[in-house]
C-alpha cells in the first residue's frame, strides 16, 4: 500500500535535485521533493540548544510521502580527538530509520584514526536499525567516559564503561551513539507530524484496517488532529482498539470528541471489551469532565454483576461513588455481589452502606454484616 | 594517675583486680598517662583560682564504630537506625576518609561490568548519601561534600559523632575488647569508651591490631588460594598510597616553578603512565611498601609530594604539553589516599576464585564488581611495570560473605572497608569505596543485632544469618541470589494487589523479593504516567504502621561526584529524575479511605511511610510526582505492623 523504500537510483536522483535546486523544492517525473525546516538538539551535546536542520520529503504522485532524508554530522569533536563526517540518513514515511549514506567519498573513522572497514559499515547499518539498542538509554556523559583512553582506577575515578559489543563499533562508540540518536530520536515525531498533515482521512483510516501496530497508533493520533469523528471513522477507531496500547490511544481520540461519541464508545467497550480495555475506559470516565447522565451510568452499572475480578468490581463502584450515582438501578445490580467471594462482597457492602435501600435490602446488608464481622 | 593505676582502680572501683577477668592493654606500665594533668600550673582568671583541667571521660555505648570513611559512616548509621546507641569516631576533622575533601578519592562502585549491565550501583546508605550530595551540593564542591556527610551523620538518632578522635588502644578481657582508649586532639581529652561491640572501619585498624586481632599484610602466593594472578611466592608488597590534585585553567599562560622537594619524573620509562589527566591528578603517583606501609607513611607522603610536583614540572616545563600552558594547580592533597595496609582475618578469607566464579555464600551480605585492579609493587618507583595490571573484569556482581566482616579471634570485633578478611588479590577489587560502604552497612547492622541479642558476630553468622540478611534487604541493600522473604511483610500476604495502569513490568514483581532489575530479569512495575495508584487488599483487617517503597534511581547510571566536574558535566544532574518525589498513602478504615501518610520532596530510594498504627483492609499508595521522569516506577512495596 505504501512504498517504504525508494530505489538507490531514485535516492541519488533526489540528491542531485537538492544540489541543483538549492534546497527548495525539486521535481521529477513522478516525485516532488519538499524541504521542511526543523530546530533540533544535537544528540551528542548535553546542552539543549537547537540548530536548524532541513528535512527533505520525497512525495509520490498519489500525494503520499515515500521517504525522508536529512544530513547530519556523525560526531562532534571532543578534545580534538574525533572526526566530523557528514552522513545522510533516510527514514520511511513513519519515521523509521531505513539506511544511511556517505556522500562525496566521505569515510567514517575510528578513534585511532583507522578507517571503517566494510564490515564496520555493515555493522553500523545493523546498529542503527535496532530500535531497542542499549544506546537508547545511555546518557552522552556515559559515552564520553567510554571513549576515554585512560585507565581504570579507584583512586583516580577514571572510568571506562563497557557497552554490549553488538551495540557499538570498537573505537567508534561516539559515532554509533550520535547516529543512533539521530536515526531513532525525536525525528520520528517530526516525520510523523509531516506525514500526518499530508495524508487524507481516508488514507489514515486505511491504516486502521490493514496497518501494523505502529501505523495504527499513528493513524489514531492523526485522526484526532484531523478532528475526524464521523460515525464511520469513529467506528473504525473503536474496532482498532484491540490492544491496551491501542485502547489508550483510542481513548485519547475519543476524549477529544463530542460527548455522545465519547459516551457511546465507552459503553460499547464496557459491553464487549477485555478487562484491560474496560479499565482504561472507566478511568477515563472517572477523570472526565464530560457529564454522564444517571441513565447512562445506570446502563453502565448493568455490567457490574457480570464482573469476575475484584479489581473490576472495585473500579465500577469507585466510578459510581465518584459520580455520586447510587440509584436504585445501581443498588439492584450490586446487591447480588454480597454473595460473592469476600473481597467483592465486602466492596459491595461498603458501597451499599451509602445507598438508599429497601427494608429487605437493609436486612440483607445487616445479615452480611453479622456474618462477616471479622472481615470488615 | 598512671595508666597502670587506672586499670586497677578505673571502672572496677574498690574491687580487687584479681577477682575480675584479666584486662590487658598494649600500653606499657611505664607509658605516661595522657589524661594526667596534675603538673598543670593553670591560673583561671574567670574564677580567680588555680585549677587542674579535666581531660578524661568515660562513655558507654552499644556499638562503637572506629573510622568515619564511607564504610564507617555506613556502619554507624545502620547500627544507630537498627536501635543501637552508637558512637562514630573519626581521627580527622572531616568525615569521608579517602572520599573526603582531604583526599578526594571518587566514590566508585560496581560500574565496569562486562555484561548486560555495566553499572550495578550500590543501594542503601551509600546511595542515600550520593543522592543527598546531588541535591545539596550541585556545585560538586569537596568542602561542601564534607558537610553533606556531616549533616547526614549528625541528624541520625542514636548516633554520637566524635571528630579528631583516634582509638589508640584496646583494653581486652580474654578474647573480647572491653574498652577503647581514645585521644581527642582538639580537646586534649582521653576518652575511655566501653562497648559491647566494636566495628573497626579505620582502614589501618589500629584498635583491632592492638586488641590482638589476627591480620596480614602483603601478597599471598599463588598456592594458598589457587589465585592465578598472585605472585608465585608470598611477599610483603601492598598497593600504595596516592596523592591527588585538582587544576584549573587561568585563561592565559601561567608559569610553574617546582618546589625544592620535587622529584624528577622519568617519562621515557614511565610504562603506560598517561599524563593526560591534567585536571584531577595521577592515580599512578603511588608508593607502597614491601614490609610495613604504615611505618613509612610519613616518608612516603613526603616522597609522593615530590613525585607529584615532579610530574607536574614535567607537564609544565618539558615543552611536550603546550595544552597545559594555561593550567595551574589549584589544590594538592596533603594526605595520600590509601589502598591497602592491614587485612584482618575473619572466619573466611575471600579470594580471587570466589570472585571469578561468582561463588554463592549462604551468608552473603554485600556485593562487589570492580575489576581485579591490582597496582604494581613499588608504584612510581617501579616504572618497569605498568601502574596497574587490570587483571580481569567481571561480568556480574560477586558476593561477599559475612564471615569476612568479623575477627576470627576477637569475639566482639567486626570490620568493614579495605581492612576486611580478603586476600590481597581480592582486595584489588573489593577496596572500591562503594563496595566498602556496603560492607559497612552489613557490619553496622550486624553489630546492632548482636548488641540487641547479646551474641557474638560469629553466633549471628551461624545461627541468625537470615535475620541480618532480611534486615539489610529491608534497608535497601541488594544481595545477589538472596531474595527477601520477610514473613513480617504484609504485602506478601495481600489477597489482591493492582495498579492503576501498567506500562512495563507487573505489580506482582513488587513483592518477589528483588528490589532492582537484574541484568536478565526485571523486578519492577511502571505505571503509565504519574498520578499512579497501587492498591493492596487483605481479607481481614490488619494493623499497619509502616509502608516501605523502593523507587527507581536508575542503578545503571553513575551519580558520584568527581574531582574534575568536567567528567560529570554530561551526567544527568540533580536527584535522579526517575525517583518519586511525592507519595501519599490512604488506608481503608471501616470501609472509608483515609489519608494516613505523605512524603514530599523525597530524596531516598527507600521511601518510608510511617504512621500511627491503623487497622485497614486495604491501602492505596498514590505516586503523585517524580523528579522529572514521565512515569511512576517502583521495585518493591512492603507493609509492616
Amino acid at each position: 500500500m505504501i512504498k517504504k523504500v525508494l530505489s538507490l537510483f531514485f535516492a541519488l536522483f533526489i540528491g542531485l535535485l537538492f544540489q541543483n535546486f538549492g534546497g527548495t523544492v525539486g521535481v521529477s517525473d513522478n516525485v516532488k521533493l519538499f524541504a521542511h525546516t526543523l530546530s533540533l538538539s544535537d544528540p551528542a551535546k548535553y546542552r539543549p540548544d537547537t540548530t536548524v536542520y532541513t528535512l527533505y520529503e520525497a512525495r509520490g504522485e498519489n500525494g503520499v510521502p515515500t521517504e525522508y532524508y536529512m544530513d547530519v554530522v556523525s560526531v562532534y569533536c571532543l578534545d580534538e580527538v574525533c572526526k566530523v563526517v557528514p552522513v545522510r540518513l533516510y527514514w520511511n514515511m513513519m519515521g523509521d530509520f531505513v539506511k544511511y549514506e556517505l556522500r562525496n567519498n566521505n569515510k567514517l573513522e575510528k578513534a585511532d584514526g583507522k578507517p571503517f572497514s566494510s564490515k564496520d559499515y555493515e555493522k553500523l547499518q545493523t546498529i542503527l536499525s535496532d530500535k531497542n539498542s542499549p544506546l537508547r538509554d545511555m546518557a552522552i556523559g556515559d559515552i564520553l567516559k567510554t571513549s576515554s583512553t585512560e585507565g581504570v582506577d579507584a583512586i583516580s575515578g577514571a572510568t571506562t564503561l563497557v557497552i554490549d559489543g553488538k551495540a557499538t563499533i570498537k573505537g567508534a562508540t561516539l559515532t554509533c551513539y550520535t547516529l543512533w540518536h539521530w536515526a531513532n530520536g525525536l525525528i520520528k515525531q517530526h516525520i510523523q507530524s509531516v506525514t500526518g498533515s499530508i495524508l487524507t482521512t481516508n488514507q489514515l483510516t486505511a491504516f486502521l484496517e490493514t496497518g501494523e501496530l505502529d501505523e495504527k497508533l499513528f493513524a489514531i493520533k492523526q485522526l484526532k488532529i484531523h478532528k475526524a469523528y464521523d460515525a464511520k471513522v469513529a467506528g473504525l477507531v473503536l474496532q482498532a482498539m484491540a490492544t491496551e496500547e491501542l485502547a489508550k490511544e483510542g481513548l485519547n481520540y475519543f476524549e477529544q470528541s463530542a460527548d455522545e461519541v465519547y459516551f457511546d464508545a465507552i459503553a460499547k467497550i464496557a459491553a464487549n471489551g477485555t478487562d484491560e480495555q474496560v479499565k482504561i475506559c472507566l478511568r477515563s470516565l472517572a477523570g472526565s469532565t464530560k457529564k454522564a447522565t444517571p441513565a447512562y451510568l445506570n446502563r453502565l452499572a448493568l455490567q457490574i454483576a457480570r464482573q469476575q475480578s475484584y479489581q473490576m468490581v472495585d473500579l465500577y463502584l469507585e466510578l459510581m461513588d465518584k459520580k455520586d450515582n447510587r440509584t436504585a438501578e445501581v443498588v439492584a445490580g450490586t446487591m447480588p455481589l454480597l454473595d460473592r467471594e469476600i473481597l467483592i462482597a465486602r466492596r459491595a457492602y461498603w458501597f451499599l452502606q451509602h445507598c438508599d435501600l429497601s427494608k429487605a435490602q437493609q436486612q440483607q446488608l445487616k445479615k452480611f454484616e453479622r456474618e462477616n464481622k471479622d472481615y470488615l | 594517675m598512671k595508666r597502670r593505676d587506672f586499670f586497677k582502680k578505673g571502672t572496677q572501683g574498690a574491687i580487687g583486680v584479681s577477682m575480675l577477668p584479666v584486662l590487658t592493654s598494649s600500653v606499657s606500665a611505664s607509658a605516661p598517662d595522657m589524661a594526667d594533668r596534675s603538673a598543670d600550673n593553670w591560673q583561671q582568671l574567670g574564677s580567680g583560682k588555680k585549677g587542674i583541667p579535666t581531660r578524661k571521660k568515660e562513655l558507654t555505648f552499644d556499638v562503637v564504630v572506629i573510622g568515619a570513611g564511607m564504610a564507617g559512616i555506613s556502619a554507624a548509621v545502620s547500627a544507630a537506625r537498627n536501635g543501637a546507641n552508637t558512637l562514630l569516631l573519626q581521627d580527622r576533622p572531616v568525615l569521608g576518609g579517602n572520599a573526603s575533601s582531604e583526599m578526594r578519592v571518587t566514590v566508585n562502585g560496581v560500574q565496569s561490568l562486562n555484561g548486560k549491565h555495566t553499572v550495578e550501583r550500590e543501594t542503601g546508605i551509600v546511595e542515600e548519601i550520593l543522592i543527598e550530595n546531588r541535591y545539596y551540593n550541585p556545585q560538586e564542591s569537596y568542602p561542601i561534600w564534607d558537610h553533606v556527610l556531616y549533616d547526614y551523620v549528625v541528624r541520625q538518632k542514636n548516633l554520637t559523632l566524635m571528630l579528631n578522635t583516634q582509638a589508640i588502644d584496646a583494653v581486652t578481657s580474654g578474647n573480647k575488647i572491653v574498652k577503647a582508649i581514645c585521644w581527642q586532639s582538639t580537646s586534649e581529652t582521653e576518652f575511655v569508651i566501653k562497648s559491647a561491640l566494636f566495628v573497626d572501619c579505620s582502614g589501618d585498624g589500629l584498635l583491632a591490631a592492638k586488641a590482638g586481632a589476627e591480620y596480614r599484610t602483603g601478597r599471598e602466593g599463588k598456592a594458598e588460594f589457587g589465585e592465578s594472578f598472585a605472585p608465585e611466592k608470598p611477599d610483603g608488597w601492598v598497593m600504595g598510597d596516592t596523592l591527588m590534585m585538582i587544576s584549573k585553567d587561568m585563561g592565559e599562560p601561567t608559569p610553574f616553578y617546582p618546589p625544592s622537594y620535587a622529584l624528577k619524573f622519568d617519562a621515557e620509562k614511565a610504562n603506560d603512565r598517561a599524563v593526560k589527566q591534567f585536571k584531577e591528578g595521577f592515580w599512578w603517583v603511588e608508593l607502597g611498601s614491601e614490609f610495613d606501609v604504615i611505618a613509612v607513611r610519613e616518608s612516603n607522603r613526603h616522597k609522593l609530594m615530590g613525585y607529584m610536583y615532579g610530574v607536574w614540572d614535567y607537564i609544565k616545563n618539558s615543552g611536550k604539553y603546550p595544552e597545559a600552558a594555561n593550567t595551574v594547580l589549584d589544590w594538592v592533597g596533603s594526605i595520600p589516599g590509601r589502598r591497602e595496609s592491614r587485612r584482618f582475618m575473619g572466619d573466611y578469607i575471600l579470594s580471587q576464585k570466589d570472585l571469578e566464579e561468582y561463588r554463592h555464600f549462604p551468608d552473603s551480605v554485600a556485593f562487589g564488581g570492580w575489576s581485579l585492579d591490582e597496582h604494581c609493587p613499588g608504584g612510581i618507583e617501579n616504572l618497569s611495570d605498568p601502574p596497574s595490571y587490570f587483571h580481569a573484569r567481571f561480568k556480574q556482581p560477586y558476593e561477599i560473605p559475612f564471615r569476612c566482616l568479623y575477627s576470627k579471634n576477637i569475639s566482639n570485633l567486626l570490620f568493614a572497608g579495605r581492612n576486611v578478611s580478603v586476600s590481597h588479590m581480592a582486595l584489588s577489587s573489593t577496596r572500591i569505596i562503594g563496595t566498602c560502604a556496603m560492607m559497612g552497612q552489613a557490619a553496622g547492622t550486624a553489630a546492632a543485632i548482636c548488641a540487641r541479642k547479646n551474641i557474638s558476630p560469629r553466633k549471628l553468622g551461624t545461627d541468625f544469618i537470615a535475620i541480618l540478611q532480611e534486615q539489610l534487604l529491608r534497608d535497601d541493600v541488594y544481595i545477589p541470589n538472596r531474595p527477601a522473604a520477610d514473613s513480617a511483610d504484609w504485602a506478601r500476604k495481600a489477597s489482591a494487589v493492582f495498579g492503576s495502569s501498567t506500562i512495563s513490568g507487573d505489580v506482582k514483581l513488587l513483592y518477589d523479593g528483588y528490589s532492582r532489575d537484574e541484568a536478565e530479569t526485571i523486578h519492577h512495575w511502571e505505571a503509565d504516567g504519574v498520578n499512579a495508584e497501587l492498591q493492596l487488599e487483605w481479607e481481614k483487617p490488619i494493623a499497619l504502621s509502616q509502608i516501605l517503597l523502593k523507587g527507581d534511581t536508575n542503578l545503571q547510571r553513575q551519580i558520584m561526584m568527581h574531582k574534575n566536574p568536567e567528567k560529570n558535566k554530561n551526567q544527568v544532574k540533580g536527584v535522579p529524575p526517575e525517583l518519586l518525589k511525592k507519595v501519599s498513602c490512604e488506608g481503608r478504615i471501616n470501609g472509608k479511605w483515609v489519608e494516613i501518610a505523605t512524603v514530599d520532596n523525597n530524596l531516598t530510594r527507600l521511601i518510608k511511610l510511617s504512621f500511627d498504627t491503623v487497622n485497614v483492609t486495604a491501602v492505596r499508595i498514590k505516586l503523585t510526582e517524580t523528579w522529572g521522569y514521565k512515569n511512576a516506577k517502583l521495585f518493591e512495596v512492603r507493609c509492616y505492623s
